[in-house]
């Protein structure tokens, strides 16, 4: 009953409190965390170029990373801005470390089956092509466009995570743009 | 709306829907508990392992640096006289010139000068068998 109520503070808990709180120790915190912001990751980190067989392993990875270097997490940005960045590092140490091609995960598209299946088809490949396109964009100007148009993150956040100005990032981020429109015609 | 803000939101609609599938896939009450469990495993322990390497590949280099110099040294002092008693391996004595003879021994002037009785000895005066006999007898 306690850890149910412990569940239930650590869910109305805003991310501040939760990191506070697990600075101290307090493992519902983390999980609450975990439970809070993996789906967005998971949205990252394979859009980003990850295999679906990798996502549950490198979300894991990633939490580990920020839970351990929490110390370093000084609310310059949003939680999850700063955890989709890390998620971006472990994503290049894996794939280096890999050494393998980024996988388009256009086979699973193809096999879903919810909808119209030629409306499902078209949006399956403008989704294959854009990620395409992601994946010959220099990692800047990649991670700005996932955190602005995918993650609705502001330039301001975007840019204390990534350790870059504001103005930047938006230039970063138009360029990525005018790169991926090309490349969907 | 004109056209590039068409294309933009076009663009910004694709990029929502990319991921979506992993998305809900993943289980994240299991990965919750599997994040808590792998950082039980290693509590708090990452400063002291990340910080370990630094330290101990420090003392390692300096220990490897002591002990490398102190194997120098002991190398050195028996290496020495052990190179002075003897030409270069495979080299018969009989074969080599005045001149060849004084080079094998010039290389040796630390051992030369260490051997009993050499002190006052000029060997740039000696002939070639008193030379080979020289060599001779430091080989023992």
């Amino acid at each position: 009953m306690a850890r149910a109520d412990a569940v239930a503070a650590a869910a109305s808990s805003p991310d501040a409190a939760l990191i506070a709180a697990w600075r101290s120790g307090d493992e519902q915190a983390a999980a609450e965390l975990v439970r809070r912001h993996a789906r967005a990751l998971a949205r990252f980190l394979a859009s980003a170029g990850a295999r679906d067989a990798d996502v549950d392993d490198l979300v894991q990875e990633t939490f580990i990373r920020a839970f351990r270097a929490v110390d370093r997490f000084r609310n310059q940005c949003q939680f999850r801005t700063w955890l989709l960045t890390i998620g971006g590092n472990v994503l290049k140490d894996a794939s280096r470390r890999a050494k393998r091609a980024l996988v388009v995960p256009l086979d699973d598209g193809l096999r879903a089956t919810d909808g119209d299946p030629h409306e499902r088809t078209v949006a399956v490949e403008l989704e294959a092509r854009l990620q395409q396109g992601l994946e010959q964009l220099p990692r800047m100007q990649r991670e700005v466009f996932l955190l602005r148009a995918q993650q609705g993150m502001e330039y301001d956040d975007i840019a204390a995570a990534l350790g870059t100005s504001p103005g930047a990032a938006r230039v970063h981020y138009h360029h990525a743009a005018k790169r991926l429109k090309e490349h969907l015609k | 709306m004109n056209r590039d803000d068409l294309q933009d939101a076009e663009l910004r609609a694709i990029a929502q829907g990319l991921g979506a599938r992993a998305a809900e896939r993943l289980d994240v009450d299991a990965a919750a508990q599997a994040v808590l469990e792998r950082l039980r495993q290693t509590p708090r322990t990452v400063h002291w392992t990340r910080r370990r390497p630094v330290w101990l590949s420090l003392a390692a280099a300096a220990v490897l640096l002591l002990g490398t110099s102190a194997v120098l040294r002991n190398v050195r002092q028996h290496a020495r006289p052990a190179r002075g008693i003897g030409a270069p391996a495979g080299v018969d004595l009989n074969d080599l010139s005045p001149d060849q003879l004084r080079e094998v021994l010039s290389t040796f002037d630390q051992s030369w000068e260490d051997a009993p009785g050499s002190a006052d000895t000029d060997w740039e005066d000696l002939s070639a068998p008193e030379l080979r006999s020289l060599l001779r007898s430091l080989e023992g």
